[in-house]
């Protein structure tokens, strides 16, 4: 870093600075020193903010993993059975948890640092929403409610799932049609909305899509992912019928 | 509460804080008040350009300050300073550079070729891209215009209230001045009334400036923003000893959109828009062979005014109007160059400048008059007052300012008086009589309270009916053609507005902020401003720049190449002129080369009448 | 336009100088006239139903951002919100986040002039200006795109749409930012990424957006918020990432970039 008073930073004192004019001929010189920073900024603000989206799209991605999984059972119950069998047996069922936790929990910590915490911001919010009327502030509204929901939804499933290894197409099937579906479809528009606005913010925040191109894209996107989870648990509860 | 500093700016214009930047950067404290914070003021409304003799363009190759001061003494139809005007063509490419420097994102050149939209094709020079580019503007006999794309006010206001704020200069907004501090011989400062409360205080000053604008709201009609309405002017008159100059020197814009007056720029012409008639007739060749649409602005105001009297102008149930025809320049330069003017045709009139006409007519827009100063800046009649930008009458612009004088004038005269009241302030002892200025402010405020009380107290009269009486007489009487009848009933009409109105009362509670007290606070000193111009406009019998008399049509040189000085006396109903010759140092009389160029020589007098064609 | 409207005006009303004053509505009506504005409307009630109406105009054209106020609760400019364009029961608003002078008039300037100082709203440079020089030179290009950036006129109006600043006071706010982006973009000013990083890479910085972009809607100028926080974000993360950088900072988003819409 390059040495640099004390005061280069600060702000410009009245009289220290000269303009020309037309009869002094002085000279306007600001400061003497390039503005470099005098101090290492605080970093972390940037560094939680990289965290939360990749975050976000770590999850985003995940989910679709665990969709393209499922999917399996389109093709059969034993191909299902065969994948999650395989995916035990390597151990990357394993990996997949721990993956996903890491994710979740961090996921979870850097959006409370975004959401308003005190009941006089939280107001100040909702009465914004209301009166403004605006969609992508209205989105993040909901963005904070369905992620709330999602912590608990999230965590029943997980407990489901995982406290009743292996993953069978037959146990799933069973669970989907005897009590969960009306878990499932919630849960499966809930998570999507989630997703894709959650991707749809990060795209439009680091600039990787304009607007006008990511409204599209995301409407596709949405309608393939809700009619893939869609068709997932029909053939599930189908599976689950016929035992 | 009485606040003390060196130099007290009344106005954050570009005038106010470029003389303000100078002082504070010689080392002195500096306190700027104004109506508004600084980037609201009115200077930010400036579209068009702002002159400089830099030569950069093929269109201006052969400029130099020398064709600017001819243009500019032309443009002025003689009756400005030529010292005033030599001072300024030299300064304005250094102001320009320094606002540059500062961070002006000024149009550049761009090398190569184009075509004009009359067709002709410029080359512009490799040696000379990057350099500050320019446009046409009227009364000009190069491209001299140097412009910040379709926003040169926003841009330079910003950059220099950066600066401002650079600097650490602070800054008083929503505050009124309501009166100067003097006592006859010298200025102390300024009584102010905060126009968040209502409260009054006091602010005292070894150098006083006045850079409030113009007074262009008194037309009721103008392209000037609501709170342009010349109370800088009329503080400075309401002393009794500073003198108005040139008041009956009102400019009219020629394109003012009908309705609602606001100004398309003077760029439209200057880019090559035409002025249509009913017939759709493009009628300012017949009366400009040469220079066409673009005649000095008093030229072509008359111009449209005398077409439509002929009967070619279109009605309107706002009363007839001509039309401006952009449309041939093309949607992609309609869409850059004059975005904004695409932009208020959209927004104010529903339509589309690029394929449809627009309707305007000559409306009230500049003010040459002002506080008379000298070359200095130092106002008549008071030691420590001076004056910068619109609000003065440095006289540079003399019956007639050049389009793109006014942004330029505002800097170089900010620059050049800013460094002369440093000057003053270092070089002449002016130690405040403590006693004495304190019982002058006590005086100063008394008064301002005293005025306050009476309003509370009641009266008939309405301030807004009032105001409204005086725009329409100025509207009807005393606009871009006069005559002796009409300005004899306005004077009158006025004498009587400003009895009636010490009988003004509030409709009101009057408590606080109040918007209703500020404007009667201020509408005696307007009507007082209207009166001058009425009144300097019957005594000037003959024809001078935007000052037109159907009865006396000719330029009298011989008996009015002298410029009005207009004092007001306390408890009087009309000012008191007097008259002082106008400073010819290089260019003496002679024909515009545009207009109706009628003149009675000097040397008329003793040769006998001789009137030139 | 439909003639012969009768237009109801709910204002907000309250004159904080007035210890008897509450905050209510209070409801004006006015017959509409052809080519009616908010402002030909508001300077009516003014003269002739309530002398005693606070609010801001300067410009009356759409270039002084004097006049801000959210109608029926969008933020817009009063001078140019034409009243055909509106039901004929209307709610003006004074802006909110910013103080309350009194009515419809809020205190945005001194707001403004904060965030010039925080922002260090001006070119940092070591050059000296020379008189007598020729001014240096720029490419056109380069002098439209800082033009670009610098076309806010501080009306107030993004600020009050975006609810990361009705939840942060302290936040930069959208025009805050987009003013370090004209400098950033503008190389008269010498700052290094890492002071820039100083002042905007923080939490009430560039990483206090949430992306909600109503600055890119609501703003009146159409300044091109979605371009320009992306790229300050970016350009900030990595920054960020190596604190050290004291380099002289790249060239900005090009221009054909900033029209996102
Ligand atoms: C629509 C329009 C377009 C124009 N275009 C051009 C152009 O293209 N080129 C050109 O050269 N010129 C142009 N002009 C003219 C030029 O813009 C003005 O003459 C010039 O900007 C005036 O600057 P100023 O600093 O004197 O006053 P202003 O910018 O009007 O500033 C006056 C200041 O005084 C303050 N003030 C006023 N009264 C008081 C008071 N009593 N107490 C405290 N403060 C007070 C106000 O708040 C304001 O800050 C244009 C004018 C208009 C109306
Ligand atoms: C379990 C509880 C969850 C909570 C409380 C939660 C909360 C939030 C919140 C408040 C945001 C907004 C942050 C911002 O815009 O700045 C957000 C963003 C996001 N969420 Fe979640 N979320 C949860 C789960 C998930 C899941 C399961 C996924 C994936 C399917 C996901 C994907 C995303 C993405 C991609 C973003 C965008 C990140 C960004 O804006 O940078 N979230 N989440
Ligand atoms: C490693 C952790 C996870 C495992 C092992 C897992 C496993 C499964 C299994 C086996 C099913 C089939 C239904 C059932 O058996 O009940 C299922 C369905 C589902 N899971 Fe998960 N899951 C995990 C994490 C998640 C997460 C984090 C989300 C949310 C973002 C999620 C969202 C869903 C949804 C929406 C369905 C319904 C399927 C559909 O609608 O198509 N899962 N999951
Ligand atoms: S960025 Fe736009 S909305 Fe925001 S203050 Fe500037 S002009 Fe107004
Ligand atoms: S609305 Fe606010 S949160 Fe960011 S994108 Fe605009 S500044
Ligand atoms: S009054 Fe200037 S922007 Fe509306």
């Amino acid at each position: 870093m390059m040495p640099v008073d004390a005061g280069s930073h600060s702000q410009p004192q009245p009289r220290a600075a000269r303009i020309s004019s037309v009869d002094s001929g002085a000279q306007w010189s600001a400061r003497a020193k390039p503005w470099t920073a005098l101090v290492r900024p605080a970093r972390a603000p940037a560094f939680l903010e990289m965290a939360l989206s990749v975050s976000g799209l770590g999850l985003a991605a995940f989910m679709v993993m665990h969709l393209g999984l499922l999917f399996s059972v389109l093709l059969g119950t034993t191909t299902m059975n065969t994948l999650a069998g395989f995916l035990e047996r390597y151990y990357l069922l394993q990996v997949g948890v721990a993956f996903l936790l890491i994710f979740f929990v961090s996921h979870v910590f850097l959006s409370a640092r975004k959401t308003p915490a005190r009941f006089g911001q939280q107001l100040a919010l909702v009465r914004h929403i209301r009166s403004l009327k605006h969609l992508d502030t209205w989105t993040w509204g909901f963005q904070i409610v369905s992620g709330v929901a999602l912590l608990a939804v999230v965590a029943i499933h997980l407990w489901v799932v995982l406290t009743d290894l292996p993953i069978q197409a037959d146990k799933s099937g069973a669970r989907v049609y005897q009590l969960y579906l009306w878990f499932y479809v919630p849960f499966l528009v809930l998570a999507e909305s989630h997703l894709s606005i959650g991707v749809y913010r990060v795209a439009v925040k680091w600039g990787l899509l304009s607007r006008r191109l990511a409204h599209p894209i995301l409407l596709v996107w949405t309608a393939l992912v809700l009619s893939l989870g869609a068709a997932i648990l029909v053939t599930l509860y189908r599976v689950g019928g016929r035992l | 509460m009485t606040i003390y500093t060196d130099v007290l700016v009344i106005g954050a214009g570009l005038a106010g804080e470029r003389a303000a930047i100078e002082v504070a950067s010689r080392g002195f404290k500096v306190t700027i008040l104004s109506l508004v914070p600084p980037r609201r003021s009115h200077s930010t409304a400036a579209q068009g350009g702002m002159q400089a003799a830099l030569g950069n363009m093929t269109k201006s190759q052969g400029d130099s300050p020398d064709v600017h001061f001819e243009d500019t003494v032309k443009g002025s139809d003689w009756g400005c300073e030529q010292d005033v005007a030599r001072l300024f063509v030299t300064q304005a490419p250094v102001a320009v550079r320094q606002t540059s420097y500062w961070g002006v994102p000024w149009t550049r050149v761009v090398a190569g070729s184009r075509q004009l939209p009359d067709g002709e094709v410029i080359e512009e020079t490799q040696e000379k891209e990057g350099l500050i580019a320019a446009r046409n503007f009227g009364g000009t006999k190069k491209w001299r215009a140097c412009f910040a794309s379709d926003g040169t006010g926003h841009a330079l206001v910003y950059t220099l209230d950066n600066v401002v704020i650079q600097l650490g200069v602070e800054v008083h907004d929503r505050v009124e001045a309501v009166a100067l501090i003097h006592d006859g011989q010298r200025c102390y400062g300024a009584v102010v009334r905060d126009l968040r409360t209502g409260q009054l205080r006091t602010y005292v000053a070894q150098a006083t400036v006045v850079a409030t604008g113009g007074h262009g709201r008194i037309y009721g009609h103008s392209t000037n923003a609501v709170i342009n309405e010349g109370t800088g002017m009329a503080i400075a008159q309401d002393t009794g000893v500073v003198p108005l100059g040139n008041m009956e020197a009102v400019q009219f814009h020629p394109t003012g959109v009908v309705p609602g007056d606001i100004l398309v720029s003077e760029a439209c012409r200057g880019d090559g828009g035409y002025l249509l008639d009913k017939d759709e007739h493009r009628f300012m060749p017949d009366y400009e062979p040469e220079k066409k649409e673009l005649a000095s602005r008093d030229v072509v105001s008359r111009r449209m005014v005398q077409h439509i009297r002929k009967g070619f102008g279109v009605e309107s149930p706002y009363g007839p109007h001509l039309w401006l025809d952009i449309r041939h320049l093309g949607k992609k330069h309609i869409e850059t160059n004059l975005r904004e003017v695409a932009d208020i045709c959209r927004d104010f009139l529903g339509l589309d400048a690029v394929r449809q006409l627009i309707p305007v007519r000559p409306t009230q827009h500049y003010s040459m008059g002002g506080i008379r100063t000298d070359i200095n800046g130092r106002a008549y009649g008071l030691a420590g007052l001076y004056a910068v930008g619109e609000t003065a009458c440095w006289d540079l612009h003399g019956f007639n300012r050049l389009g793109g004088n006014s942004l330029a004038e505002t800097l170089v005269m900010g620059m050049v008086v800013g460094g002369r009241i440093a000057q003053d302030l270092e070089w002449l002892e002016m130690p405040f009589p403590q006693g004495v200025v304190t019982a002058l402010i006590q005086d100063a405020t008394r008064q301002v309270e005293e005025r306050v009380r009476h309003l509370m107290a009641g009266g008939p009269e309405y301030v807004y009916d009032l105001r409204n009486e005086m725009s329409h007489i100025l509207l009807e009487k005393v606009g871009v053609f006069r005559n002796e009848k009409d300005l004899t009933e306005a004077v009158e009409g006025l004498v009587k507005l400003h009895q009636r109105a010490s009988q003004l009362g509030l409709r009101s509670s009057g408590v606080g902020a109040n918007p209703e007290v500020a404007a009667a606070l201020r509408l005696p000193g307007m009507i007082r401003l209207a009166t001058t111009i009425a009144y300097g406009a019957l005594k000037r019998t003959e024809s001078r720049g935007s000052h037109s008399r159907e009865d006396y049509p000719y330029r009298d040189d011989a008996n009015w190449l002298k410029r009005t000085l207009a004092t007001w006396s306390p408890g009087a109903d009309l000012p008191s002129l007097s008259y002082e010759p106008v400073r010819i140092t290089e260019l003496p009389p002679g024909d515009r080369g545009y207009g109706e160029g009628k003149v009675v020589s000097a040397k008329a007098t003793t040769e006998g009448e001789r009137v030139h064609g | 336009m439909a003639k012969d409207r009768k237009l109801v005006f709910h204002i907000f009303r309250h004159n904080p100088n007035d210890p008897d004053s509450k905050p209510r509505l209070q409801d004006f009506s006015l017959e509409e006239t052809p080519r009616m504005t908010l402002f030909t409307a508001l300077t009516r009630i003014r003269e002739e139903l309530d002398p005693s109406l606070q609010f801001d105009f300067v410009c009356r054209s759409a270039i002084c951002g004097s006049c801000a106020m959210l109608v029926n609760g969008r933020p817009r400019l009063a001078c140019r919100t034409r009243t055909a364009e509106l039901p004929e029961r209307m709610t003006l608003l004074p802006l909110p986040f910013f103080r309350l002078v009194g009515d419809l008039s809020v205190d945005t300037g001194s707001w403004f002039r904060e965030v010039g100082l925080r922002v260090e709203s001006w070119i940092h440079t070591t050059q000296p200006f020379d008189p007598q020089a020729q001014e240096e030179r720029m490419s056109n290009d380069q002098a439209q795109l800082i033009y670009e950036l610098d076309r806010c006129i501080e009306c107030g109006c993004c600020v009050a749409a975006c609810a990361a600043a009705q939840m942060n006071s302290s936040y930069l706010g959208p025009s805050g930012l987009m003013r370090m982006a004209r400098f950033l973009a503008d190389p008269r000013d010498q700052r290094t990424n890492a002071a820039v990083f100083e002042v905007i890479g923080t939490e009430d910085g560039v990483f206090g957006c949430v992306g909600f972009l109503a600055c890119d809607d609501y703003c009146p100028k159409g300044l091109p918020f979605a371009a320009q926080l992306a790229y300050l974000r970016r350009k900030m993360a990595l920054t960020g990432l190596r604190p050290s950088q004291n380099d002289r900072r790249a060239a900005v988003a090009p221009f054909s970039a900033q029209k996102s819409h």
